[in-house]
């Protein structure tokens, strides 16, 4: 499964539809802009002039997420703040009354739902607020795969300090959800490394979502034995986490 | 059902000298809910296994952990609780011992090592009773009075199961029988004497109960 970045240069293709061969030298992004260096050959506009030169447009990023269609699936939100409404709106076929799409909670608990709060394919249930970097379950009844795409206005801050909530839920058994939010399937990342960035007591348990094999592959701090330190090798990797203390995790700065 | 997140029953399997065994394959299922699915592991090296049991359980399920190796087939159970952060559920071959009275007997299975340290396991909830095989776990095994906790489980209930067992260990605390117990590691071979009984249903199910039995030490066997 791809986390792609592409940066679609709207203002710049605006641009360039009347200049025919134009050529992006290089760019450089700075939070939610991206500055474009480019040449141009004489337009019919511009006539016997050639250009070169730098130029800000105004960026649109947008990732590419594939999700599967039979089962549950867990990915995380990259879209601007939104709905759950606008979240459904991404998946094709999502219309099932068993379908749903959730966001992880951490302001009530039930132990039907835990903390994830649902909307479903027939639009009941609760259509709670999304937040960029939210996770998101979302369970499909129909087969294969899909691939729903993102898009920020905004810049995403991948390094954050996550607060991992035990008490602060009434009821929580301890789990938590986040992510890396950008690809570190090339640093070579186990499970044992993300357990000890978040500093895990013996005992305590993160599981990194297998979007291969969807399942969790667990680790349990001071237990497991290394046949169970799975590498990372997805981009833009889901964590649960069950502890049974607050937790501060600074997530790592992205490559 | 099913959970809304992972949870990870884990242990070791050793045979009878405490020694690991690898390459057991680990089959779990659902014993009280709706689930029929199973998941399944294998024992690696060092005897250690983990299995993620989310798609085949709710909280509060009976869930069995059936172990097999060669031709041994250890079946062990523990009932699903999310408070703990994972469980333990740990296995060894040729672990009987004997429970006896002055009028019946009963083979209960030893208490499980906790870990390699080979220590007995103290917080393990469960005591199984599985058809006619008895599962025995320890709350207490060091302490006075001994604690038995034992969860029974049978296809029908009947007097001649498990309320038949339940009435007999009433009649034998009731008669003032002495109850020798032998065969746990060496950590107990004494005479007990029943003080109280209990005996309670396991939520969701009428076919599981569960039967607590104190016991005050008598004389060293």
């Amino acid at each position: 499964m791809n986390c792609k970045i592409v940066a679609i240069f709207i203002s710049f293709l605006l641009l360039c539809i009347p200049v025919a061969g134009v050529e992006v030298l290089d760019t450089e992004t700075f939070g939610g802009r991206m500055e474009v260096d480019y040449t141009a050959p004489p337009s019919t506009f511009r006539e016997s002039v050639s250009f070169g030169g730098r130029m800000e447009v105004d960026a649109v990023i947008m990732f590419s997420y594939e999700i599967r269609n039979d089962g549950a699936d867990y990915f995380c939100w990259k879209d601007d703040d939104g709905t759950l409404s606008d979240v459904a709106a991404k998946i094709a076929n999502f219309d099932e009354a068993e379908e749903y799409v959730a966001v992880w909670s951490n302001s009530s608990w039930d132990d039907d739902n835990w903390c994830w709060i649902k909307y479903y394919g027939d639009a009941s249930g609760d259509n709670a607020n999304v937040y960029q970097l939210d996770i998101i379950k979302v369970y499909l009844t129909d087969s294969g795969t899909q691939t729903i795409s993102m898009s920020s206005s905004t810049g995403i801050s991948c390094s954050r300090t996550v607060y991992l909530d035990y008490t602060g839920t009434a009821g929580n058994k301890g789990y938590n959800y986040t992510c890396y939010c950008c690809d570190i399937s090339g640093e070579g990342l186990y499970i044992s490394d993300i357990a000890d960035e978040i500093g895990l007591q013996s005992g305590e348990v993160v599981s990194w979502w297998d979007n291969t094999s969807y399942e969790w592959r667990g680790w349990i701090e001071g237990i497991s034995h290394s046949d169970y330190d799975y590498a990372i090798n997805n981009t833009c990797p889901i964590f649960e986490t069950k502890i049974h203390t607050d937790v501060s995790w600074v997530v790592g700065s992205c490559p | 059902m099913s959970l809304e997140g992972s949870h990870l029953i884990r242990g070791y399997m050793y045979d009878v000298n405490g020694s690991a065994v690898a390459g057991a394959t680990i089959t779990v299922s659902n014993v009280t809910g709706s689930e029929t699915t199973t998941e399944t592991e294998t024992t690696k090296a060092s005897g250690y296994y983990q299995i993620n049991v989310q798609d085949i359980c709710d909280e509060g399920d009976l869930i069995n952990i059936r172990f097999v190796s060669g031709g041994t087939t250890i079946d062990e159970f523990i009932i699903v609780n999310l408070d703990d952060l994972t469980q333990t559920v740990n296995a060894t071959t040729q672990n009987r011992f004997l429970f006896q009275t002055d009028s019946y007997y009963m083979w209960f299975i030893i208490p499980d090592y906790q870990d390699s340290s080979k220590e007995l396991g103290k917080y393990i909830r469960l005591f199984n009773f599985w058809d006619n095989s008895l599962d025995i776990n320890d709350l207490g095994i060091d302490d006075e009075p001994l604690v038995l906790n034992i969860a029974m489980l049978v296809g029908i209930p009947t007097r001649d199961t498990i309320s038949g067992k339940a009435d007999a260990l009433y009649l034998v605390m009731n008669d003032g029988e002495s109850v020798t117990i032998t065969g746990i590691h060496g950590c107990i071979n004494a005479v007990y004497i029943i003080k109280h009984t209990s005996f309670s249903p396991i939520k969701n199910t009428d076919k599981a109960f569960t039967l607590q039995i104190t016991l005050e030490f008598k004389e060293e066997s």
